[in-house]
């Protein structure tokens, strides 16, 4: 298999339906040019959730339950669980344009292992309230390439969300570090991509495509984190980039 | 059209129910509070920047990420290729009703920001904060500004001692406007804070008074340690970040006191959570009983003690002890102290009054005009203005300090009266005991009324007129002895030391 793309679902409800319709989309686009297959995984998901994705297991190739309570622990479960050359990471409640996969995937073998690619545009909508008034509160964000601008603002922001795409052998050599409240640490994307430009890997973006995020009325990760007083990670003292 | 009371009443119940629980599991220490954890965040909470209503946080946080974005940046001529977008979201809205389709709206006005854009993603409209992301520094200091004052003295010979006197090493992060005084104004220890690096985290500085910010800011430093003292913002930021930040760093928040009754100082909004983390430093062990019966505790994490270091010490000790004079053509008395109501210069006023035919010669930074105006309306008080240090004033002229203040941590100005050999009429107040008692001034208590303390400043100042010169140069030099050995160059340096190692 050429690329496993993770969808990971958690307490998602309804909303992981359009999710796993979008990657669906982008699966069937991608598999003109390489094999390529979604697998679900759940940590610690609600029955609603569960009900649904199973509901809608044959747009997976497998369904995972597990009990990690951590997004850091799933991602790295995905890295051990794939033994495609590929792998990407959906959340189970955004979306995706048809592109992704495929426009990901082509880059990478353009640009090697040492890479890790982000959608271009992240379009971030409202699920309340709808219609006009929710389409006008939508806007996007850019990604640009580690080499596009001062690293060292990593620090300060995160460059890139949590959906990428790489190499399984980077992502299974790079661990994503766990929630630990107890330490005041967390957030496993962002510990991630500072972890990776610490060790001078490239973040690329793959032009053309799409993440849809769905700002949360409540219930929001970025939210959460701030609330509990989390920081980043760092495998070291933190140095200049 | 009718409103069900009781049902409006149950939901309100429910929604305060469900809110206590996770306010109690937030801020554990409510759980020694008897009353109900809502009670608590009516007195306490809300003064102390406790969050009780989570979703409402929640909300308004994600409206405000999303407004920031959009009023802070114009994307008109930004490179997006909008066809594609469109196109997308067209196909999407199918599968996600809440995703805009084309009909709804002009998506080419859509804005688009970039993703490492500091001023669309943060507010932070400063680039100076790249030269400093990720260095190294021996010691960060957060405080609100660099002004006359014990607590920039105090913090100035901390950083100066952690550093090793390598101001380039320093980092000092300024969190009020005001910013840094010319050298001009600055006694010499603080003037060591100029040669330190500095960046003002102010919102005229370029940045936004969040501490989310400045903890991810301090969290890209390679520091071993981070002291913060009397700022709102850095005190937050701690408070919430610290845990964090405490894993690359030691996180020293540092108090004096908790001010007078009812105030809302630094110590009472913060010193209940800090402490739950952090070992406070402070001056005085006036503070440090006063911390335990705040958190009444056994949470609390033991606070450490640093005397001041006192700047005259060195040259103290080598300056002739001087007698005061018993009879003198017009007897002068010192009142040293920036001029503030809590320094309680009505008392002085009636002291005044009370010694008419003396002389009552004020020095210090100047204050509200009120109290200026306070003083002239007393012929034998003379206001003569700000000073840097004792040294500069003709000393031998006075026949005592008069110390009239209400509350304090540890006042400097004590001690260096002290160490100048002047006879010492004090306030009983913070930590003067950990270094003077009776036999070394007189301590006229502060709970009485006005007229009360008044009177026994007036009867101790007759006193000590009165009293047997050798007798008086006994209390006098003991006083110096005391302060000496307690607030010397040698003291300090073996406290921070001792610190130091008990901290790693």
């Amino acid at each position: 298999m050429d690329l496993t793309a993770y969808v990971t679902f958690h307490r998602e409800g309804e909303l992981a339906l359009p999710a796993i319709a979008s990657a669906s989309a982008a699966r069937l686009n991608a598999s003109l040019e390489l094999s390529v297959e979604l697998v679900a995984v759940l940590d610690s998901s609600d029955t609603v959730t569960r009900e649904i994705v199973t509901s809608r297991a044959s747009e997976f190739a497998r369904v995972h339950l597990v009990d990690f309570q951590d997004l850091g622990a799933v991602r790295n479960f995905c890295a051990q669980e794939s033994d495609s050359s590929f792998i990407g990471m959906l959340d189970g409640d955004d979306l995706w344009s048809r592109n992704w996969l495929s426009s990901a995937t082509q880059l990478l073998r353009e640009r090697g292992a040492e890479s890790i690619v982000h959608p271009e545009l992240v379009y971030y909508f409202h699920d309340r309230p709808t219609g006009p008034a929710a389409a006008s509160r939508g806007f996007g964000l850019r990604h640009g390439e580690s080499s596009s601008f001062d690293n060292n603002l990593a620090y300060i922001l995160n460059p890139w969300t949590a959906n990428n795409l790489a190499f399984r052998s980077l992502v299974s050599s790079v661990e994503y570090r766990k929630r630990l409240p107890q330490f005041g640490l967390g957030v496993e994307d962002w510990s991630w991509n500072l972890e990776t430009l610490r060790l001078g890997l490239s973040h690329l973006v793959a032009p053309e495509t799409i993440h849809f995020v769905r700002v949360k009325h409540a219930g929001s990760l970025g939210v959460a984190n701030s609330l509990d007083g989390l920081s980043i990670h760092l495998e070291r003292a933190p140095s200049r980039l | 059209m009718s409103f069900n009371f009781s049902g409006f009443a149950s939901g309100v119940r429910t929604a305060l129910r469900r809110f206590s629980s996770g306010y109690v599991e937030r801020y554990p220490d409510v759980l020694n509070f008897r009353f109900p954890p809502f009670v608590h965040w009516l007195i306490y909470g809300w003064r102390e920047k406790r969050h009780y209503f989570p979703s409402l946080i929640v909300s308004r946080k994600t409206l405000g990420v999303e407004l920031s974005l959009i009023h802070k940046v114009n994307s008109a001529s930004y490179p997006i290729d909008f066809e594609n977008l469109i196109a997308e979201l067209d196909f999407q809205a199918n599968l996600e009703p809440m995703l805009p389709n084309s009909s709804l709206r002009d998506l080419g006005a859509t804005p688009v920001y970039e993703a490492w854009s500091l001023t669309a993603r943060t507010g932070i409209s400063s680039q100076k904060i790249t030269e400093f992301v990720g260095q190294t520094f021996s010691t960060v200091v957060v405080m609100p500004s660099v002004v006359i004052g014990g607590a920039e003295k105090y913090m100035s010979n901390l950083a100066r001692e952690v550093s090793e006197d390598n101001p380039l090493s320093v980092l000092i992060v300024l969190t009020e406007e005001g910013g840094l005084h010319s050298d001009v104004d600055l006694p010499a220890e603080i003037k060591w804070l100029n040669e330190c690096n500095t960046l003002y985290w102010t919102s005229s500085g370029g940045f936004p008074a969040n501490p989310e910010l400045l903890a991810r800011f301090l969290r890209s430093l390679n520091t071993p340690q981070i002291l913060v003292c009397n700022s709102d913002l850095g005190f937050q930021t701690v408070s919430r970040f610290g845990l964090g930040l405490g894993q690359s760093a030691q996180i020293t928040p540092v108090m004096f006191s908790f001010g007078p009754p009812g105030a809302l100082s630094y110590a009472r909004i913060f010193a209940r959570q800090l402490s739950s983390q952090f070992s406070i430093l402070t001056d005085n062990s006036r503070f440090v009983r006063d911390l335990n019966v705040f958190t009444g505790s056994t949470r609390t994490i033991s606070p450490q003690i640093l005397p001041s270091l006192c700047e005259s010490v060195a040259e103290a000790s080598t300056i002739k002890p001087t007698p005061p004079q018993k009879k003198r053509s017009s007897i002068k008395w010192l009142w040293f102290s920036r001029l503030s109501w809590d320094k309680a210069p009505e008392l002085l006023v009636e002291i005044a009054k009370r010694r008419p035919r003396e002389e009552f010669h004020v020095y210090g930074p100047s204050g509200p005009r009120e109290i200026t105006d306070l003083f002239a309306s007393v012929s034998n008080i003379h206001v003569w203005g700000p000073v840097c240090d004792l040294g500069e004033l003709p000393l031998d002229e006075f026949s005592g300090y008069v110390f009239t203040s209400r509350f304090e941590g540890l006042p400097n100005t004590v001690l260096e009266a002290a160490l100048s050999r002047l006879p010492l009429i004090v306030s009983d107040v913070g930590g003067i005991r950990d270094s003077l008692d009776e036999g070394h001034c007189f301590l006229i208590p502060v709970d009485g009324s006005d007229s009360e303390q008044a009177m026994s400043f007036d009867r101790c100042m007759q006193t000590l007129l009165d009293m047997d010169s050798r007798d008086l140069k006994d209390m006098v030099q003991n006083a110096f002895t005391s302060v000496h050995s307690r607030h010397s160059q040698l003291a300090f340096k073996a406290r921070v030391k001792e610190l130091m190692r008990e901290k790693r």
